[in-house]
């Protein structure tokens, strides 16, 4: 489904941030990359969902590939995708509802379709209450739910979930974590980073370390 | 395409920044105002002028030797002209009777015949009513024979078509001018609007939203302040119309379709103007 095949990242004054990143995400996986602040997990991600071109290497996602993809292609590549980004990327002028509503309209999807949708989703993250609130309005944790049911509410492909427990205490990193894990029962592929090892238990297929840009 | 979702997302643009909002389409509205008046009173004058051109007409001067017959003959082949609507004829003793109108009768009383002619007053039909077709068609009556003169209001109707022309020169000028302007305003308008959403457009663009989703909003936002402008323009042009011109002058308002089409081109300058901003900023 996904394949980072040597994917390097050079910026300016030959810094590598990323070097020789090979790694590969089956359908139905639940994978972790595991490493601390500055490894370079965020990188990884940005070049995921294409915020970031690759200095060396390849992504490939659902047969589409980075060296070749087509400008207009991206929003297709991207819209299978959920992403919940590190810093959250909520939209502060609409509320909860229409933050998870988004990526229903991207995809073009009915009315009717993006109530229901959207309400089941809030209902089963314990939003619902909160669905006429602004995002600055809630809690961390809150917050973080949100993000996380705006990147389920489509059902995408994948979850990509950078640092989904971070600045969270551990009752509501915990809850993020179950949640994660039951869309992964339920049959999504999720990639998630985090710098947390106390929080892989059992539910992660595989586990990849990062350190200074390369896999250890 | 969720069209509700970017009617909704250009709502809540204005609703963030209603002052901007409203001061560009009051500028937007007073510009086309100008334009609109210039088109109001090119308009008024083109009416006035047909109006009197109608009235003008080509006067034939017969010679006095022609003879009935000949005089039948030549009214029928004026009226097979193309150009010709209406031919009256005025007799020797017509003539005289209506100059007798003007002048005292001790001032004619010397004259001993009538020296005044015979003559056909001809009106043209519409579109023949300029300066061009009434040369042509009076040269054409000359070369007929038993015609001893020819007179048209030639000069008055040339000047009176080269100031028409003038006046649509400017309405050109300004139309093209204020059409930039408001295609400026509304691009600068709709770049603000980019720019104060930044980052919930470079959000969007990473949850898969792609260029047509994110431009709409934006594009509506220029049909409708284009829109809004050329309505708002009319009804202002309506009320000085209302308020000074027609009590003090018969002139006529702007024509149904006229108004329409500088509302319909208003929005497309508008969605020009907004295309403009999208195509360099989005």
């Amino acid at each position: 489904m996904l394949k980072v095949t040597g994917l390097s990242k050079i910026y300016d004054k030959d810094i590598a941030v990323l070097e020789d990143i090979t790694f590969e995400v089956k359908r139905g996986e639940f994978v972790v990359i595991l490493g601390p602040s500055g490894a370079g997990k965020t990188t990884i991600f940005r070049h995921i969902w294409l915020e970031e071109l690759p200095t060396k290497g390849e992504i490939e996602f659902e047969k589409l590939k980075s060296s070749s993809i087509r400008k207009s292609q991206i929003p297709f590549w991207r819209k299978r995708m959920g992403i919940v980004f590190q810093d959250l990327k909520l939209l502060n002028d609409r509320d909860v509802f229409e933050n998870v509503a988004l990526p229903l309209r991207i995809k073009g999807k009915r009315e009717k379709e993006i109530t229901k949708k959207t309400i089941d989703i809030l209902n089963q993250l314990g939003l619902l209450v909160h669905r006429s609130s602004y995002p600055f309005e809630l809690s961390a944790g809150e917050k973080q739910r949100l993000a996380l049911a705006r990147a389920m509410v489509a059902e995408p492909l994948i979850i990509l979930a950078d640092e989904p427990t971070v600045h969270l205490d551990a009752e509501s990193a915990s809850g993020i974590i179950s949640l994660l894990r039951d869309a992964n029962l339920g049959g999504t592929t999720i990639l998630m980073a985090t710098n947390q090892r106390g929080l892989l238990g059992s539910f992660a297929h595989r586990v990849i370390g990062l350190e200074k840009g390369r896999i250890v | 395409m969720s069209y509700r979702y970017s009617f909704r997302e250009m709502g809540l643009s204005f609703l963030r920044q209603p002052i901007t909002f409203l001061g560009s389409v009051i500028t937007l509205a007073l510009s086309l105002l100008v334009f609109n008046t210039f088109l109001l009173v090119t308009l008024s004058l083109k009416n006035v002028t047909e109006e009197f051109k109608s009235k003008m007409g080509i006067e034939v001067y017969l010679r006095d030797d022609l003879k009935k017959e000949e005089i039948s003959a030549f009214y029928n082949k004026l009226m097979g002209m193309p150009e010709i609507e209406e031919v009256t004829f005025k007799s020797k003793d017509e003539a005289l009777k209506e100059m007798k109108k003007f002048f005292k009768p001790e001032l004619l009383e010397g004259l001993k015949t009538n020296p005044l002619p015979a003559s056909f007053l001809i009106k043209l039909k519409k579109p023949y009513q300029g300066f061009a077709d009434m040369e042509k068609v009076s040269s054409k009556i000359k070369e007929f024979g038993g015609v001893e003169d020819v007179e048209y209001g030639g000069e008055w109707v040339k000047k009176i078509d080269q100031a028409i022309f003038v006046f649509l020169l400017i309405d050109i000028f300004f139309g093209l001018l204020i059409a930039i302007l408001v295609m400026m305003i509304i691009a600068g308008n709709v770049r603000n609007m980019i720019n104060s959403r930044v980052e919930a457009i470079s959000t969007i663009k990473l949850l898969g939203g792609n260029r047509a989703f994110i431009s709409r909003p934006f594009f509506l936002q220029g049909l409708i302040e284009g829109g809004l402008a050329g309505i708002i323009s009319l009804g202002l042009l309506y009320l000085v119309y209302r308020i000074f011109v027609s009590n003090l002058f018969k002139v006529e308002f702007l024509p149904l379709d006229l108004a329409l089409s500088i509302v319909l081109s208003a929005i497309l300058l508008g969605g020009v103007g907004s295309l403009l901003a999208l195509s360099k900023h989005i």
